[in-house]
């Protein structure tokens, strides 16, 4: 992957066609490919070597199409690949590595309308809770480490940091979790795309857990700059159960 | 008591004349709108609280009643005597509650399927051998539209004794698969396969986690249970494909799907 492939130095905002032709190229040999004919732009996104559009939008001069990045459209589950315990009273700082959505959009700059979404990575979909009451969320392994130096910079992803505090008297085993990112507002930063920063703090067992998404920038050692704000508005608090434990679904 | 004196069509010509006719126009369109403002209005407040079935059991009666009303002010204003009528219509309700007891025990098993919630307009339920999309629920039968796209009316009366299957109330869904595999496949990678085939479809779920069970020994190979979970919408999707990625997969690592063989011996002449 080349350096100007990654997150950090797409040309974001504008789509600038060159003899009609916009190419950008992602992870796993993907591309985003747009065509700009007469009236009408035609959207590839996918396996580089298909030469194929999936899509046509018949558009007017006046309009301009966008490239913004985004985060899921649904809440994600994470799961660490190894059993990760917090002791009472203790707290994780950590990252997640959430997968970059694109976002093409039309419009003037104040007022986008989105066209169409291309996940640089497909999640994989998941249910958190139970299943007569639970919600539909995405699925991700991610380490969980302390902090992100681990974090692999090429990738197309955004650093969402989130702080957990177990505030309750019993062991807090974290077999999955659930980050709900369409709450989150998107970072530039000079080396990486960041969120803002979610603090989950856990009351106990049966007890929802109290979610707070700063308003602030994430504390990094880099200038940031809003690239997208969230897709659904949040005013101040959360109170969601954020951590699931596995009950057997199976009696027999 | 001669109940028709009052309303003799002589006396009702006699007193006709256009301010009266106009006056009835006019309070019947007023009737009519207001009936229908109100309407709007009970649906649009009544829709944040009820469920579909309830606003429109609740929308029918309202209709039902405020006409009523309508057509007795527009006979009040017309000179008609209505106590006659209204005990004429007592005693007529009387008559045809005792004529449509069938009816009556409809309305009340509609009320009781209405209050226990067990499916609303839109659910896909399954009564008996009929499997549909939940289309209207009337005061006395509910309307069921099947797949092949008809029409059945079930009576409430009915429904209320049957059993009802609500395959769509929870958001998602188990599919379970009997399948057999023979006795000379290995167990532990048949089911490992099994599970790699539910995680790398991108309908199924990755949580809850693929159900497996080894059934039997069965007659001619180990009947196992294969069960994943899915959004409820993606049923015929998921069906299809896992499906075809069993016999794929299975046909990629030898695994056999045993199905009954029938030899036939011909008999042989000597030994007869």
């Amino acid at each position: 992957m080349k350096n100007t492939d990654r997150g950090i130095f797409i040309p974001w905002g504008e789509i600038k066609f060159s003899s009609n032709l916009f190419e950008q190229k992602f992870e796993e040999n993907k591309i985003l490919r747009l065509e700009k004919r007469e009236k009408e732009v035609r959207s590839y996104f996918g396996a580089e070597e298909v030469r194929e559009y999936t899509s046509r939008f018949i558009l007017d001069r006046e309009h301009h199409l966008y490239l913004n990045p985004s985060l899921p459209d649904l809440p994600v589950v994470i799961k660490p690949p190894v059993e990760l315990s917090i002791l009472p009273g203790c707290s994780l700082k950590t990252y997640v590595e959430i997968p970059l959505v694109l976002e093409l959009a039309y419009g003037s700059i104040k007022k986008k309308q989105v066209l169409q979404e291309y996940p640089v990575k497909s999640l994989s979909r998941s249910w958190f809770g139970d299943p007569d009451s639970g919600e539909i969320a995405y699925y991700l392994e991610s380490p969980m480490e302390f902090d992100n130096k681990t974090i692999n910079p090429d990738s197309c992803c955004i650093q969402c940091p989130v702080t957990i505090t177990n505030k309750s008297s019993q062991l807090l085993s974290l077999e999955r979790m659930i980050l709900r990112v369409p709450y989150l507002t998107l970072y530039k930063g000079k080396n990486s795309l960041y969120s803002n920063r979610t603090r989950i703090t856990y009351r106990g067992q049966d007890q929802v857990s109290q979610i707070v998404i700063q308003k602030n920038p994430p504390e990094v050692n880099e200038e940031l700059k809003i690239l997208s704000l969230p897709r659904q508005a949040i005013d101040s608090g959360l109170l969601r159960k954020s951590f699931y434990f596995i009950k057997t679904l199976y009696e027999g | 008591m001669n109940l028709f004196e009052n309303i003799s069509f002589e006396k009702l010509i006699e007193k006709v004349n256009p301010p009266l006719i106009l006056k009835i126009v006019i309070i019947f369109f007023i009737g009519f709108i207001l009936i229908r403002v109100v309407r709007f209005i009970l649906k649009k407040i009544l829709s944040r609280t009820m469920n579909k079935q309830s606003l429109m059991l609740v929308n029918k009666f309202f209709s039902y009643a405020a006409y009523s009303v309508l057509v007795i002010v527009i006979m009040a204003e017309m000179g008609i005597e209505l106590t006659a009528i209204l005990g004429a219509a007592g005693i007529l309700g009387l008559a045809i509650g005792v004529a449509s007891q069938k009816s009556l025990g409809n309305i009340i098993s509609g009320l009781f399927l209405v209050a226990e919630k067990s499916f609303e307009i839109g659910d896909v339920i399954r009564v008996g051998d009929k499997i549909g999309v939940v289309y209207s629920i009337d005061f006395l039968a509910i309307m069921l539209k099947t797949f092949d796209n008809l029409l059945i009316r079930i009576p409430n009366e009915t429904l209320i004794s049957a059993e009802i299957v609500n395959i769509t109330k929870f958001p998602i869904r188990r599919l379970d698969f009997s399948l057999s595999v023979s006795y000379k496949d290995d167990l532990e990678k048949v089911l490992d396969l099994l599970k790699r085939i539910a995680f790398e479809n991108v309908l199924c779920l990755d949580e809850p986690l693929p159900f497996l069970l080894l059934k039997e020994f069965g007659d001619s190979g180990i009947s196992i249970q294969f069960g994943v979970w899915f959004e409820k919408s993606n049923y015929v999707d998921v069906r299809n494909s896992i499906i075809l990625e069993i016999k794929r997969r299975f046909d990629e690592e030898n695994i056999t799907i045993p199905f009954p063989h029938v030899t036939l011996y011909y008999g042989d002449k000597e030994s007869s």
